[in-house]
Formats: structure tokens, sequence, C-alpha cells
């Protein structure tokens, strides 16, 4: 009983699980979605192909390129869906205070996290699944054999089971969704990533890609190629102890073995239900974050020597930009009332909406700052150690400055979106792009106007660098060196920003006023902050 | 089998760092017995509950149930109890019938016979007609009962219920009592806890009081009300003559002091409880014509509060 039960089917938890997605509505948008892009995809690979001749140089027939696209298509929504779909499975019982009843029943930790990842599988199966008749059309038009499809649909399985049980320990580890969806993706690009980023460093020397303009296998190698085997043959085999594998066999079999140990360790982690682990883990991250940085800047273009201005530039510029982007997140984690609030013990004594706003948000607030200020403190020692030391120093000085300020008008613009709306998951999304596109904008311009080559960036065209860090790439690339009108153009990127946080934190402000307003009118002033814990419960 | 006690804490003790939550507390719970489990906020009632629920390790001691250790066997003991938390929330897309279901599985009940068993906890609560609405239409109290029937699913020996009735007006707290009484009449043995003392009085035939950790009294209710009513007041009125009177009372053993007041004579008497009739046979012997003799209210609330007020920092 005791082991096959725990993986039967009828799963208390899982059936109840079902039941409950059942009867949302999200699983059949999720499908519908999932078929809906991977269609218009499709339909567009087609017509570029009809038009012009073969993207990448190494696949021969459309079918087989058609067929790549689909893939990788797929393991990019995968990426993205499959930890939205298991990483709040078990916060959300601390949240709508169900774990105790929970684990106060004869279940087992082994058949929680089982009945847990059950459904997610079953989901995943189901989205996979929906992808067939899209890639019979690929067999259609020739060059792949049934069996690479079999190969490809191995691998991304494989892929997905393993984001799914990361996503079930990630929030087997923390008692907040988010904190736990935060952790769940940052598992999810590291996983994607490492493995093609290291194939694809040590192929190009190291930091060569840095370097390089077009959109190069590295870049794309953050998406998830690697299980489904987009950038190489998915049916290449390999010789292990004299015996001739598959390579999705391999494949198959080390994903199966890694899921399988995540979910031992969210099955040990749950009967210590009671314990938070959060700020352990808080502290392991930012501990990590700190040491990784002075590993990563001994990473070098292996043709040079000593460190150039453009190594110190560039990480300073990757982990500053790393900061801004997570700064509105921390916002929100202060918000929802567990962030490292610095200013509360201060301000709680006056109770207003603006004491209030403080220190809900300014622990986030600050949080960024610090961060992106210890970060500039790692570069500008980095920059003592290169060559001209004087030059390099007054550089990241000035970088400094304008990414602080850019940090601060990020973590502003996190707390301007979420003083607007109530609903956490939301607010979240808009957050992030909103963000995103901020980021992008502003460092699009910083860029274009600090970089001696203006014409070359402007040349490659500011939106097709959209994504928050390529510009930054771009300026790198010319050697990290900023034109004669630099401190000027800094100075006012400077006061840009902060310009635009203040006007940021003013409208959040003059927003957050307004709702106590109303909430006051409406009498239900003791209910800010549970209202929000139980909405996202419902929500997520 | 020898019949051990339905629950045995001995010598439990559970620290926080610096702080220690519950000190040195031992209790019994023979079959069938209703143990009122009284404190202030922070005493450590949901502390010691959640050990016995093998929720939450000791630090120092043991806590049995029926002999089994808790550390031993925690699902075994998990078995024999129904634990109902002090808060709790419930799953929003689930109707009743449902979210029984879901935890009569998860007590390993066997398929055939879940109907039956949500159908007879539904009946002990007076669920029955809400049986196919949402968990989330329910309204508060509605929601403490159906956490309670979720409890009584798997016929558990020991029923552990941590502060059942907090949140509920009062008449949904006489109608929570009257289903406690109820499964008293069955034979459970039910631990419950409170802040309010006078509400667990009537129906529980043990109390323990707790403060900060410690056990203050512990023992029969009718017991810790006596004792609680040392010094209690008692009125007389006499016909005339009330100055003579309140001397010979004053003369009195176990009288503390007397006193007239509004033509009564106030007297606190510290003496037993069933020889208050001494004082009225006194009078009336000494020629005094006695109205009427009425113990005032007994008012456990104020014991309470007298008993408890001292080792609050
Ligand atoms: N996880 C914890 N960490 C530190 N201290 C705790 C923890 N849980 C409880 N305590 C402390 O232990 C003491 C007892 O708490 P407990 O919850 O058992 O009290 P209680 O009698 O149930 O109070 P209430 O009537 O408010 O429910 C309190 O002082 C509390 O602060
Ligand atoms: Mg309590």
């Amino acid at each position: 009983m005791s082991v096959v039960g725990s993986w039967r089917l009828d799963n208390p938890i899982a059936v109840r699980e079902m039941r409950m997605r059942a009867r949302g509505s999200r699983s059949y948008l999720l499908l519908f979605c999932y078929v809906l892009i991977l269609s218009l995809v499709m339909l567009l690979a087609y017509g570029v192909r009809s038009q012009r001749p073969a993207l990448y140089e190494t696949i021969q027939s459309s079918g087989q390129e058609l067929l790549a696209i689909l893939f990788f298509c797929q393991a990019c929504l995968i990426a993205v869906v499959t930890p939205g779909l298991t990483s709040w499975v078990l916060t959300i019982e601390h949240e709508q205070q169900t774990m105790e009843l929970l684990v106060s029943t004869l279940l087992r930790p082994k058949e929680i996290v089982f009945g847990k990842l059950l459904p997610a599988i079953l989901l995943l199966s189901l989205l996979l699944l929906s992808s067939f008749p899209l890639s019979m059309l690929c067999l259609v038009f020739g060059g792949v054999s049934p069996g690479e499809v079999v190969a490809r649909y191995v691998g991304l399985y494989a892929y997905g089971i393993v984001l799914a049980a990361a996503g079930v320990l990630a929030s087997s580890l923390f008692r907040k969704s988010f904190l736990a969806a935060i952790a769940a993706y940052l598992f999810a690009v590291a996983y994607s990533a490492i493995p093609n980023l290291t194939a694809s460093l040590i192929a190009s020397g190291w930091t060569g890609w840095l370097y390089s303009a077009s959109p190069n296998p590295a870049w794309m190698g953050i998406l998830p190629g690697w299980a489904t085997g987009i950038f190489g043959p998915s049916d290449a085999t390999t010789k292990i102890l004299g015996v001739r594998v598959h390579a999705v066999v391999l494949t198959g079999v080390i994903s199966g073995l890694l899921a399988w140990l995540l979910a031992a360790i969210a099955t040990a982690n749950i009967p210590n239900f009671n314990e938070d682990r959060a700020p352990r883990v808080r502290i392991l991250f930012t501990l990590l974050t700190v040491c990784a940085f002075p590993a990563l800047m001994t990473l070098r273009d292996p043709r040079t020597t000593g460190v150039t201005n453009g190594d110190v530039s560039k990480w300073f510029i990757l982990v500053s930009s790393l900061a801004v982007l997570t700064a509105p997140q921390f916002s929100i984690a202060a918000r929802i009332g567990r962030g490292s609030d610095l200013l509360s013990s201060l301000s709680q004594t006056l109770r207003s909406p603006k004491s209030w706003f403080h220190s809900q948000c300014a622990g986030g607030f600050w949080f960024s700052l610090v961060w992106a200020a210890v970060m500039c403190v790692i570069c500008c020692i980095g920059a003592t150690r290169s060559g001209r030391v004087a030059d390099n120093l007054t550089q990241a000085l000035q970088l400094t400055w304008v990414t602080l300020s850019q940090a601060a008008a990020s973590a502003a613009l996190g707390i301007m979106v979420y003083s607007f709306t109530r609903r956490v998951v939301f607010s979240r999304l808009v957050c992030f792009v909103s963000v995103a596109i901020f980021w992008s904008v502003t460092s699009s311009l910083v860029v274009t106007f600090l970089s001696p080559s203006q014409s070359k960036i402007l040349a490659g065209s500011i939106i097709s660098r959209a994504l928050p860090l390529l510009p930054f790439v771009a300026w790198a690339r010319d050697g990290g060196r900023l034109s004669a009108a630099a401190p000027s153009l800094s100075l006012a990127a400077i006061i840009t920003n902060l310009a635009a946080t203040l006007l940021f934190l003013f409208v959040a402000a003059r927003a957050l006023t307004r709702s106590q307003r109303e909430s006051n009118s409406r009498g239900d002033l003791t209910g800010t902050e549970e209202p929000y814990a139980s909405r996202e419960a419902v929500v997520e | 089998m020898a019949r051990s006690p339905v629950l045995e804490v001995d010598n439990l003790t559970k620290t926080y760092g610096a702080l220690s939550a519950v000190e040195h507390l031992s209790l019994t719970l023979q079959r069938g017995d209703v143990l009122g489990f009284v404190g202030p906020n922070g005493a450590g009632k949901t502390t010691t509950i959640k050990i016995a629920a093998t929720l939450l390790d000791a630090t120092e001691g043991t806590v049995r149930v029926c002999g089994v250790d808790v550390l031993e066997d925690p699902y075994q003991i998990r078995k024999m109890i129904g634990y109902m938390p002090d808060f709790f929330g419930v799953y929003d897309d689930l109707k009743v019938w449902e979210y029984l279901d879901f935890f009569a599985s998860a007590y390993r009940l066997p398929p055939a016979e879940r109907a039956q068993a949500s159908r007879d906890v539904l009946e002990i609560t007076d669920l029955a007609p809400k049986r196919d609405s949402y968990v989330e239409s329910l309204s508060r109290g509605m929601k403490q009962r159906l956490c309670l029937a979720k409890t009584l699913l798997h016929n558990p020996e020991l029923l552990i219920l941590d502060e059942p009735a907090s949140g509920l007006d009062p008449r949904a707290r006489v109608e929570f009592k009257e289903i406690i009484k109820d499964l008293r009449e069955m034979g459970k043995t039910i631990l419950v806890s409170s802040h309010i003392l006078p509400e667990l009085a009537d129906f529980c035939n043990k109390i323990a009081v707790i403060e900060a950790g410690r056990l203050i009294v512990a023992g029969p209710v009718r017991d810790i009300t006596a004792a609680l009513q040392e010094g209690r007041k008692i009125h007389i009125r006499v016909l005339e003559r009330q100055e003579e009177a309140l001397a010979e009372i004053a003369e009195m053993p176990g009288v503390a002091s007397a006193a007239a007041q509004d033509g009564r004579l106030i007297v606190t008497y510290t003496g037993p409880q069933d020889s208050e009739h001494e004082i009225v046979k006194r009078l009336v012997q000494a020629g005094f014509r006695v109205l009427s003799f009425s113990p005032a209210e007994m008012n456990l609330e104020d014991a309470f509060m007298r008993l408890t007020k001292g080792i609050v920092q």
C-alpha cells in the first residue's frame, strides 16, 4: 500500500484539484491560447518560408524547419506556462489557511506532492497533445521522420515535467505564491539557459557572444532549446558504456531522475510546513547573487589581457539591469506586507494614507536601491583593477548614478502600478510589462545618446532591441566607451529619471489616498491587509 | 487492554528561543471527559493543542493518545484524533459534500463508506440542507460547523477543538454548544479551548486553566468553580436588629467580613459551600427573623479575571 498507494491515480488531492481546475476557466483559456499561438506562428512561418530561403542554414527541408519552429515555440510556451501551473500549489494552502487541515490528515507528504503534481502533468499532456495536429502537418511537408517527431515530444514532455516538479519544490520552500513563482521562473530560466549558454560560451570563446550584434544561438539559448534539440539534431546518439543510446532516451532518463529528485526534496519539506524558510532562502539567493558577480567578472575574452573597459561596463550593466527589473517585485513584496519594511516602524505611528504608503512600499524601494548600489560598488572596484583606472572610474561612476536613478524610477513605477489595482496577479503582470518597456526605452535612449557610435545603434532600430538587456549589449560591443558629451547627458538622464521617480510616487500616493478615502467611506478601514492575501489566493 | 487515558500530557514544555510557550504542563483525559482548556491570549493553548495534534514537536515531555506517544507514530495518532484548528480556511471552488468527500478520502475511508459518513456528520452538525451549496457561500458559523463535521468524519476517539466558537454570534455559540453536548452524549472525549470560562462551564466536566504556559488549576468543574468562588458574597436581610445580627455573623467561623448596606447585610464567606446554611441556622436560633438569604450570583468571569491576573506581566 505505502509505495504503490502514494502513486495511485485516485489521489484525493489530485481529484480535488482537478475538480477545482475544471470549475475555473483558466485551463480552458490556456488551452485555447496555446493552440491559437502555435497556429498563428505556424501560419506566419509558412508564409515566410514560401517567400524566403531557410532561416537556418543547417536545416534543409521545409518540414524540418516548420517542425523546429513549432517545437521551439512550444518549448517557450511550456517554459512560461509550467512554473505558473505548479509554483502556487502548496503556497496557496498556506495562503488560504488550509495547510494545517491538509497536513493533519492521513495523507503522506509523498501523496500530497504527487497529488499536486499530477493535475499539472495532465494539463501539460493535454497541451502537448493539442499541438499534435500541427506536428502532423510538418510531416506532410516532408523531410521529417515520425521518429523525430516522437523524439521531440519526449524531450519537450521531459522538459515540462522537470519544470513542473521544480514549481512544486519552489512552492514547498515559500509561504507566498509570488515568491515561489519567482523562484520557479528563475529555475526555468537557469535550467533552459545554462546548458545552452555553457555550450555556446565554450564554442564562442567565452565572452565573444556578448559582442555579436545579431541574436546568436547563445541568446536564443536562454529559451529552452536544449530539451527540444532545436539547435542540434534531435536524433543524435551517444555511446554510454559501449551501448548506443538515443539522445532523447538520455534526456528522458535524466529529466525523470531530476524531476523525481526535485519532488523528493519538496516531499521532505512538507512535514516542516510550520517553518517559514523564505528568510533563509532570501539570504541564500542574495548571497549567491553577490558571489556570482565577482565570479562572472573573471569570465573574459581570451584574446585580451587584463580587465578591459568593456568587461567592467558589461557586467555592471547586466547585473544592475537585473536589479532594476526585480525592483517592482520587491515593491510588491513589501506591499503585501512581508517585505523588509525599513520605514514601517517609523511611520506606523502616523496613521495616515501617506505613512501607510511609506511602510508598505518603502521596503521594496530601498531594497532595490541598496542592491543596485552594492553592485555599483563592486563595479567600481572592478574598474580600478583594469588598465586606465581614472578613465574607468569616471565612466563607472557616471553609469552608477544613471543606473541608480533608473532603479529608483523602475521601483517607483512598480509602486505606482500597484497602487492602481487591487488584484495582485494582474498588477504583477502589468508591472513587469511596464517596467520592461520603461527600462528598454530609457536604456535605448541612454545608449543612443551616450555611445560614440550612435548612428550604428539607431540604424539597428530601437524597436528591434526592445528586449530589456539588448541595448546595453550593443553598447558593450562598442567597448563600453562613453562619448565626449557623456557627463552632461548622464546628468540629464539622472535628472529625468529622478523626475520620473517623483512623478510615479506622487501619482501612487494620490491613488492610495483616494482608495483609502473610498474604503473609509465604506467603513472597512481595518481590512486593508487581509483582502489582498485572500484575493491573491482566489486569483492564483 | 488496560484502559490508558485517552489523552495524557506529561510534563510538557515547548520553548521558542528564550520564550517558553508551555512549561511543565500535565493533563489527563479519561474516556468521555470533556475538558475545557481556558486561558488568556498567548497562554499556550494552541501550542499544547498542536503538539497533541502531531503538528508541532515538543521541546520536552510526552503526549500520549490512547497510550501511543505522538512522536512515535503520528499517523496512528491522526487516526484517533479529530483536530479543528483555531484559524482555518476552506477550499472555495468545492461544494459541501465534495469538501467532506475530500477529507473522507484523505482519512482513507473506503469509497463505499464515504457518502454515509458525510451524511452522518452533516446530520450531527445541522448542515444537511447545505449539502450541495458551495463552501464559500456558507456563513462563518456554518463554515465553523463544516470544519467540525470534517473532524468527525473518521469517527475519532478524541476531539481537539481549538477555540471552536470564536467569532460566532451568541446564537451560533449556543448552537455550537449544543452540538458539543450531543457529541459528549455520544461518548466522545473532547478537549476544547477557549478564552472564556463561563462559556465552557456548562458542558465540560473538567476544566484546566492555563496562563503564560503554566497550569494554574485543573480538576472537575464543580471543584474549580467552588475554588473560584472562594470569598463569595452572601446577601442577608433580617426584619429588625440589623446591627446585632451583624455582630453575631462577624463572630462566625469562615466569615471574612460583614457590613450593612442598603438595608442588607453583605457577608463575605470563605468557608466551604455546604456549610453556608449554618449562618441562617445560627441567626434563626439567635431569634433573628430572616427575610431572605441569597448567595450572590456566582460570577465566573470575575473569578477568572482574578485567577489569571497575577501572572500577566
Ligand atoms: N511560531 C512561534 N514562534 C515564536 N513564538 C510563538 C510561536 N507560536 C506561538 N508562540 C508564542 O507562544 C505563546 C503561546 O502561544 P499560543 O498560540 O499557544 O497561545 P494561545 O493560548 O493559543 O493564545 P490565543 O488565545 O491568542 O490563541 C505566545 O506567547 C506566542 O507568542
Ligand atoms: Mg490559540
